[in-house]
């Protein structure tokens, strides 16, 4: 799946934060994918999480229960990720 | 020719599992793109395993938070990092009378340098070293205590849950060249603040990759710093880890080969390569003291020790033992100094040195037998 699958993007600090976030988050019923991060937003390390927005407090939630820190939240509006947290 | 017996596994472990080879191949053939660097299918796969690997480290060693894991080329760059770095000027610090040039050079350089002071407490000739020793040279200054958990001449473990307990919140820097993958480590259990490992020993993987666990409490300063992936926009190391230290592309074909080797000793279990070492020590060491020309250096308790045996033999020098087990017999071992004088002199077999035996997970009874036989050839010619 690509970031378009998705309305909703997680950006890290590095992979391995996102692959921590992915081995987190797995298992637990909740729809995402690790994606290339779009390119109007700038995270170097070139991987993000994809998830629904419908999904965000949930996800949000699993990840603070382990102390997870989420560089940036951005939500698709007309096509381009704008930078929600 | 004889059939090959190699007991040299203290220098590098020989042979490797199949799992090693297997994933060595599988990332250089299918997957050989840079971790980390970018969007692409293959770079995401490569970042996989450098993730995957360093969660097998975790699990391996008990480490909560598998970032603070770095990979470095082996125990010795990983030892360098902590002496070079974390070490400041007039600091004061506290090692043993066993410890591997990797330690010990570095150290020397750095008292001269950075005026650090050093303390050694000794092991006795056996290797045994009391752990209330360390409490003699508290300072209010000690900034780290370097311990080599298992010489790599005698074999002989050092008990560093204790010495945790006696020198309390002063870091300890655990030098596992010799244990890691062979006898069970827990950092959380130990008290470890700093552990350096390497791949290619009792890890089983290949040469060319190690690296150091530092704990929550530990900061210092990179000793390299560039291209890390991440914050790309700035010229500002990051702070965070293992970015902070991993500069520069890893080595990935090493991270895959211990990878492999991580997952094979996952499945055997670290306990039970544990038990199977003790057995072959156990019996090693009794055929060997039938031998009357022989003399074996280090505490014979086989529950205090790594599966190395030092030996030194009547009338002949280890090199021109070694030299004749390898081209008389085809069985591989070390003469000489083991890069450790400072344990040598501990056991007072300095300058001559011993030959050492290593034996590993792929060792059986049969590779003693036929070693004992060659001794005994050997002493009688």
């Amino acid at each position: 799946m690509d970031s378009n699958s998705f309305d909703s993007i997680l950006i890290f600090q590095n992979i391995h934060s996102v692959l921590k976030a992915e081995k987190i988050l797995k298992g637990k019923n909740i729809f995402y994918d690790v994606v290339p991060v779009p390119k109007e937003i700038d995270s170097s390390c070139g991987m993000a999480i994809g998830i629904k927005s419908m999904e965000m407090d949930i996800v949000k939630n699993v990840l603070s229960t382990y102390k997870f820190e989420v560089k940036g939240i951005y939500l698709q509006k007309n096509g381009r990720f704008i930078r929600y947290e | 020719m004889n059939e090959l017996v190699y007991l040299d596994n203290a220098a590098t472990s020989f042979p490797k599992p199949e799992e090693v080879i297997n994933k060595i191949t599988e990332y250089l053939s299918r997957y050989a793109a840079n971790p980390g660097r970018s969007g692409h299918k293959l770079s995401l796969e490569a970042g996989k395993l450098v993730f995957e690997t360093r969660e097998l480290l975790s699990e391996l060693f008990n480490i909560s938070d598998s970032s603070r894991i770095i990979f470095t080329s082996n125990a010795t760059e990983s030892i360098n990092y902590v002496i070079n770095s974390f070490l400041k000027e007039n600091d004061h610090i506290i090692t043993t009378s066993v410890e591997h040039n990797s330690v010990m050079r570095p150290l020397r350089f750095i008292e001269r340098k950075k005026h650090i002071k050093i303390d050694v407490v000794k092991a006795n000739r056996d290797g045994l070293i009391n752990p209330y020793h360390f409490k003699e040279f508290i300072k209010e200054n000690t900034k780290l205590i370097i311990i080599n958990h298992a010489s790599n001449v005698t074999g002989v473990i050092t008990p560093v849950e204790k010495i945790k307990k006696i020198v309390g919140n002063i870091p300890v820097l655990l030098d596992a060249a010799q244990t890691a993958g062979c006898i069970p480590i827990d950092v959380k259990k130990s008290g470890i603040d700093l552990l350096a490992f390497t791949g290619h020993k009792s890890l089983l993987g290949p040469s060319g990759i190690g690296g150091l666990y530092i704990g929550n409490n530990i900061d210092f300063e990179p000793v390299k710093m560039g291209g890390t992936g991440s914050n790309s926009e700035l010229e500002k190391q990051p702070e965070f880890l293992p970015d902070k230290f991993e500069s520069g592309t890893l080595n990935v074909t090493g991270i895959a080969g211990l990878c492999g080797s991580l997952k094979f000793l996952m499945k055997t279990k670290v306990e039970n390569i544990r038990e199977k070492d003790k057995e072959l020590s156990g019996y090693f060491i009794n055929k060997l003291l039938e031998l009357e020309t022989v003399k074996i250096y280090g505490d014979l308790n086989i529950e205090n020790r790594v599966p190395l045996i030092s030996i030194n033999m009547k009338n002949r020098t280890s090199s021109e033992l070694c030299f004749k087990l390898d081209k008389e017999f085809n069985i591989m071992t070390r003469g000489g100094l083991h890069c450790a004088p400072a344990a040598h002199k501990t056991i007072l077999t300095f300058p001559e040195g011993t030959l050492r035996f290593s034996s590993g997970f792929f060792n059986s009874e049969k590779d003693v037998d036929k070693t004992i036989e060659a001794l005994y050839k050997i002493s009688k010619n």
